[in-house]
């Protein structure tokens, strides 16, 4: 599965939102709150191997399921890289 | 022509507003007199500014140097609110900070709190964990919830907020939400509106 | 008390201010009723408050349901603004936190109030000690939170949940 229908598929079975469009915003549509949202950091880390930095936790990173993607792509890459 | 004396209506209106306001205006001044006389008594061995009141039971103890600043509240509820500064110990509190009730704050050498800042009910904030001493400060308008934990050597930011049951081990940076055991940070931009709230 | 088969009335004199008890209730220690909104209780409910006090906050225009069998152990709080559901058979455990309001917004003016959101706790469901259940916090029918958790979320039937962040820590195949 990609990086996507992953994060996609754990969004939906965990905060039982409705379809959602990638670049809603998860704050101004409320489809997660903040407890949601570290539940998401975490998911993310357990499940890509990837440590997230306390000062990466803002919305230009987390915001979106694009965003969200994006940034694990990134992180991805830059792990492999080192 | 009106008559002199009120109706039935008239008067039961009357003495229905009056009963209100007794409830709503002057209940609550007495209270409010009330829990400033027991704070004057209760922390007796404390610096203190004006107007603290203590609504609730304290348990206050202080043999260093505690320091309130004025309008302080203390709620009062299923358990008591503990405030203790142990020997040699520094403990400062802000203006117009809250304490809800069974909140515990210990200070074994320095616990400083902000103004306005909020703990809310089973907050625990102590600088000494069994194996360590480190200082503890808490920046203004700081909002720490139900049951959370503060641990020895945490300074929380201005206008943070801790979120319910979390557990705090480093540093929260100012505006963020810290949430979980171990509690990590994360903008408050990423869960809340500007101003509005979530 | 309870030797003499007084316990029920001396359990009812304690739950006065609710404004319906059903059956048998029992109450041991204190239970801390206040603020103006309803509370109403099922049969044979337990509030075992012998080691800290239990409070029940429903502020006015605010009702707290706890239904048949609900046993509801010491130190746990539940406050409700709008409405908290406890399904029958559930069981809260120790230092146990419900609300359905977050009293203060997270920025802005801390001294407004949030929307409520309903909080529901279903049939069967357990929850552990030190658990807070915060507003949106729905446990679906056989659910169950292991201690020191924190919701604010649907949690669906028959799943355990828990740690901090919470994550599922078991799934019911077969029920």
């Amino acid at each position: 599965m990609s990086t996507r229908d992953t994060l996609r598929t754990f969004i939906i079975d965990t905060f039982f939102v409705d379809d959602f469009a990638d670049d809603d915003s998860f704050l101004r549509k409320g489809l997660i709150d903040s407890t949601g949202m570290m539940e998401l950091v975490a998911f993310i880390e357990t499940e890509f191997h990837i440590k997230l930095d306390d000062k990466e936790l803002v919305p230009e990173n987390l915001d979106s399921l694009s965003r969200v993607v994006a940034f694990v792509d990134r992180k991805q890459s830059l792990a492999k890289a080192s | 022509m009106k008559p002199a004396i009120p109706s039935r209506e008239e008067a039961l209106q009357l003495a229905r507003a009056s009963l209100q306001m007794v409830r709503t205006e002057v209940f609550p001044r007495a209270e409010r007199m009330v829990a400033v006389a027991r704070a004057r008594w209760l922390f007796r061995a404390f610096q203190m500014g004006r107007d603290v009141a203590a609504y609730g039971q304290v348990a206050a103890r202080n043999d260093g140097h505690a320091e309130f600043g004025d309008k302080l509240t203390f709620l009062g509820g299923m358990l008591p609110t503990s405030v203790v500064c142990y020997e040699h110990a520094r403990l400062l509190v802000g203006s117009e900070t809250q304490f809800n009730y069974g909140a515990s704050v210990e200070a074994w050498e320095s616990v400083q709190i902000g103004a306005r800042c909020m703990f809310a009910s089973f907050v625990r904030v102590s600088d000494r964990d069994g194996q360590r001493i480190s200082p503890i400060i808490i920046e203004d308008d700081v909002w720490v919830a139900h049951g959370a934990i503060l641990l020895p050597g945490v300074r929380i930011g201005a206008r943070s907020v801790v979120s319910a049951g979390s557990i705090v081990s480093q540093d929260v940076p100012p505006d963020s939400l810290a949430m979980g055991n171990p509690a990590r940070s994360m903008s408050l931009d990423l869960v809340a509106r500007e101003a509005t709230g979530s | 008390m309870m030797m003499l088969g007084m316990g029920p009335a001396v359990a009812r004199l304690k739950l006065r201010r609710c404004e319906a008890v059903g059956a048998t209730p029992t109450v041991w220690g204190r239970v801390w009723i206040h603020g103006g909104g309803e509370i109403l209780i099922g049969d044979r409910v337990v509030f075992d408050a012998r080691m800290a006090p239990i409070e029940l906050h429903a502020q006015r225009g605010g009702r707290i349901v706890i239904e048949d069998d609900v046993t509801i152990e010491g130190g746990s709080s539940i406050e409700a603004q709008s409405l908290v559901t406890l399904g029958a058979r559930s069981r809260l455990g120790m230092w146990c936190k419900l609300m359905d309001n977050m009293y203060h917004p997270v920025r802005g003016n801390r001294h407004a109030r949030p929307q409520s959101v309903p909080l529901v706790v279903e049939e069967g469901v357990s929850v552990g000690s030190r658990s807070i259940l915060l507003p949106g916090a729905h446990l679906q029918k056989g659910a169950s939170v292991a201690s020191g958790t924190v919701i604010s979320r649907r949690i669906p039937p028959g799943v355990t949940v828990g740690g901090s962040p919470a994550r599922v820590l078991r799934r019911e195949v077969a029920r």
